[in-house]
């Protein structure tokens, strides 16, 4: 059985040194993908608090179905997407996209990325990568951050995104493509390094 | 081989290879230069988010959570042992009520009727009792008594001179 799920069981059965080892495994992964879904560091401390918070609640009615990390990302996603939505109805420019315009291309470069002909620093073009991360519609972020910097196999992410295993790979795809075409007038500008 | 159009669905595998396969790509690729320049542009793009680092949990985090946890109801905050016998209370109460209501119909079965299903009426008692019996606390609140008993017996024994 999944080890992690093996320490769920035990907190289960009332040792709450198995939950302190599954939080401090998961508090920074869960805590980045929040951030990077969400685009604010804040926001996404509130959200990875919440994620183990429900996490601690459910634990008596466990039951280890899936993989540990697929439940745990489900619910995080979950928590990130609720938050969107609330954000949204509050301030409609808040935050990153929510994902109502799930299979749209966004036409052209977020309007906040600087002139390409800028000499750019790595500071700015950690910002630009950001950007342009924050306009993907919020399916294909989520699949992309999972994938890109979570490293969660594509049957995982499709468990914890609802998709089917070739709609998580085209969703990757696209998103991919679409950053590929907006960062471009940097990365010629980059050094060569960054292209290995 | 595969054609352009083939290999461009398929650039993802190339970025990727936990997508799938990329050897076909790659044959295409090397014989493909307009192939080739679109999936070093993928390429450049999908290096490129690894600039994009992560963040450590702030200083006030842990604590932070800890004390969302103790915020929690009491209820909500038992160790997952005492909300796992909190499962038995549905089932010792189905017990009591399965023997009131075994005991309510006892008390309306006629007279004549009652000396002939006495024995049923003592069937049935017994096995509501059995099911309490499955009751792990009633169960341990008995092994309680029995212990409660034989020092009880023990005493009177030592009291009246008998040994073991």
């Amino acid at each position: 059985m999944d080890p992690d799920a093996q320490r769920m069981l035990q907190f289960q059965r009332g040792d709450p040194s198995a939950f302190e080892a599954l939080f401090e495994k998961y508090r920074r992964p869960i805590l980045n993908f929040c951030y990077r879904f969400l685009g604010d560091a804040h926001e996404a401390e509130d959200i990875a608090q919440e994620t183990f918070l429900q996490v601690y609640q459910a634990a008596p009615g466990y039951r280890p179905l899936t993989k540990f990390s697929t439940w745990l990302y489900t619910i995080a996603k979950n928590r990130c997407l609720n938050r969107l939505r609330s954000l949204r109805r509050e301030e409609p420019a808040a935050l990153f996209h929510t994902g109502e315009e799930e299979d749209r291309e966004p036409a052209e470069p977020a309007a906040s990325l600087p002139d390409p002909e800028q000499a750019l620093g790595q500071k700015e073009m950690t910002r630009i990568v950001r950007e342009a991360v924050a306009n993907l519609p919020a399916g294909l972020r989520l699949a992309l951050v999972l994938r890109r910097y979570h490293d969660l196999p594509y049957a995982e992410i499709a468990q914890v995104t609802g998709c089917s295993l070739n709609a998580v790979k085209l969703r990757v795809h696209r998103a991919n493509r679409i950053l590929a075409r907006r960062l471009a007038p940097y990365l010629a500008r980059e050094p060569k390094r960054n292209l290995e | 081989m595969i054609d352009c159009r083939q290999a461009r669905r398929r650039f993802l595998e190339l970025l990727d290879p936990a997508a799938g396969q990329e050897k076909l790509l790659r044959d295409h690729l090397a014989s493909c230069a307009s192939c080739a320049e679109e999936a070093a542009r993928l390429r450049a793009g999908w290096e490129a988010l690894g600039q994009w680092e992560g963040i450590n949990p702030s200083p006030g985090f842990e604590r932070g959570f800890w004390e969302r946890v103790s915020r929690l109801p009491t209820r909500r905050r038992a160790s997952a042992r005492r909300v796992r016998w909190l499962a038995w209370v549905p089932a010792a109460s189905a017990a009591a009520l399965l023997l009131l209501v075994g005991g309510w119909l006892l008390s309306y079965l006629p007279p004549g009727g009652r000396g002939a299903d006495r024995r049923a009426g003592e069937t049935f008692s017994l096995v509501a009792s059995l099911e309490v019996l499955e009751h792990q606390e009633l169960l341990a609140e008995m092994e309680l008594l029995e212990e409660l008993d034989l020092l009880f017996r023990f005493e009177s024994g030592s009291e009246t001179g008998e040994s073991g």
